[in-house]
């Protein structure tokens, strides 16, 4: 049961740590810091709520450039493929606001499976706080109780942790508390009378993951599959569909003035 | 004509300066139009939705509270194509098995309207408020009774249909 809490408490406190993490980077993060490509685009909001959560292994991560949801900064890998990439995305945005585009090293989904590779350690009792995805960066933000630092347990662990995921993580020491509103410490000692509340926290956690997954295959095929199931790589690009429609207007039929302006006047 | 022209156009013909409307009509009588057009795909009901659209406009402009009179007139716009799509079809589009060829610069113009004819209704009416009428999606969505995501979804999923047929695929 102890063990089963601990899975439960691992996956809600994972879960919770990047959206946290991404809300404070997005309202401290400016584009202009980093010297990489930029591509003015548009409709950013559209895209922001397309690719915001999860997105192709292309992808390293989507962020808001500058706090608003009018710039947004894309992170993609810098193959053949990522900037394959990098054109489909602009063939779907063609409004006026702006994306920046900056190479990154890891994908968004290797990071996600990363963080879900570390839920076991939580249970260790080795000083792991939290552990959250920081996008911008490009990395697994790990964070481990200061107490712990010099535990022949943590010390393992981190050893563990940074053979196998090297720069894709990154640990640092914290001495705050995870503190629940009820004031229950989460870890070893938790008060019996405070495991409804664990278990309920535990068990929304699991629901969420999995609409957040379900929602990830559906988001994932509507963007790279047509109805057919086939990937589109047609020569004409949405953009330029979208450029004709805008820019082939029907005729306007001349007689159509003279009897508007005259239905108006009538009105009168 | 500035945003901000044609709100003053509005402003004035609201305080009675019908001389004004001319000058909102010829703005707006293109993107009414071409709407109307796009989602009904007659050009005589077109005709008649535009029209109906610049006499009520006349007759009665919106008020001061509505913050975007163009939008408003395209809401107008839709709201009645809409209203004769169903009288007339039952929301019913059209067949979409055909397949079309691949296009040349002279075909080019009847084989994207023939395309936009292929797209459901819903596809259609958001794709040409958001080209024609260049509305945003917000805005869109509260026209259409969508929520922003299912509106955007929709836009790209009409842009991928055209390009498959505009490439010479069938849907």
């Amino acid at each position: 049961m102890k063990k089963t809490l601990g899975t439960l408490l691992a996956i809600l406190l994972c879960f919770m740590s990047p959206l946290a993490a991404a809300a404070e980077e997005s309202a401290v993060y400016s584009a202009a810091d980093n010297s990489q490509e930029s591509v003015v685009l548009s409709d950013t909001e559209e895209l922001w709520l397309q690719w915001a959560k999860f997105a192709p292994d292309y992808i390293c991560g989507i962020w808001s450039t500058d706090g608003s949801m009018e710039r947004l900064t894309i992170g993609i890998q810098d193959t053949e493929e990522g900037n394959a990439a990098k054109q489909e995305i602009l063939d779907m945005i063609e409004d006026d606001s702006a994306i920046t585009f900056v190479y990154q090293k890891h994908s968004k989904n290797e990071l996600l499976r990363i963080l879900d590779e570390l839920y076991p350690y939580f249970e260790r009792n080795a000083g792991l706080v939290s552990a959250g995805l920081n996008e911008i960066d490009n990395r697994i933000d790990i964070e481990i109780f200061e107490k712990n630092a010099k535990d022949a347990a943590t010390k393992e662990m981190i050893s563990e942790l940074e053979n196998a995921y090297g720069d894709a993580i990154s640990i640092s020491y914290t001495d705050e508390e995870i503190i629940l509103t009820t004031g229950g410490e989460i870890g070893a000692d938790t008060p019996k009378n405070h495991l409804p509340l664990y278990l309920t926290a535990g068990g929304m956690a699991i629901l969420v993951s999995a609409f957040l997954f379900i929602r990830h295959r559906q988001n994932t095929a509507a963007v790279l599959q047509t109805n057919a199931g086939s990937t589109v790589s047609n020569s004409l690009s949405s953009a330029k569909v979208a450029d004709m429609i805008r820019h082939t207007e029907p005729d306007f039929p001349s007689e159509l003035d003279a009897r508007i302006l005259d239905a108006a006047k009538h009105e009168e | 004509m500035q945003k901000t022209d044609l709100t003053e156009h509005f402003s004035k013909l609201r305080n009675g300066d019908k001389s004004a409307f001319t000058e909102i009509y010829h703005e707006l009588k293109r993107p009414v139009y071409t709407i109307a057009l796009r989602i009904v795909q007659s050009k005589e009901t077109a005709e008649d939705i535009t029209q109906e659209v610049f006499v009520r406009l006349y007759a009665s402009p919106p008020d001061a509270s509505v913050r975007n009179p163009r939008a408003w007139c395209f809401q107008i716009t839709r709201n009645l194509a809409i209203d004769l799509l169903k009288k007339q079809h039952g929301m019913q589009s059209p067949d979409t098995q055909d397949t079309f060829a691949p296009i040349s610069d002279i075909e080019l113009r009847m084989d994207l309207e023939r395309a936009i004819s292929h797209l459901p209704c819903e596809e259609r009416e958001i794709l040409t408020l958001h080209l024609n009428g260049g509305l945003h999606f917000k805005e869109i969505s509260k026209i259409v009774g969508l929520t922003l995501p299912s509106v955007y979804r929709r836009y790209q999923k009409a842009l991928r249909s055209l390009r498959i047929l505009m490439n010479g695929g069938s849907l």
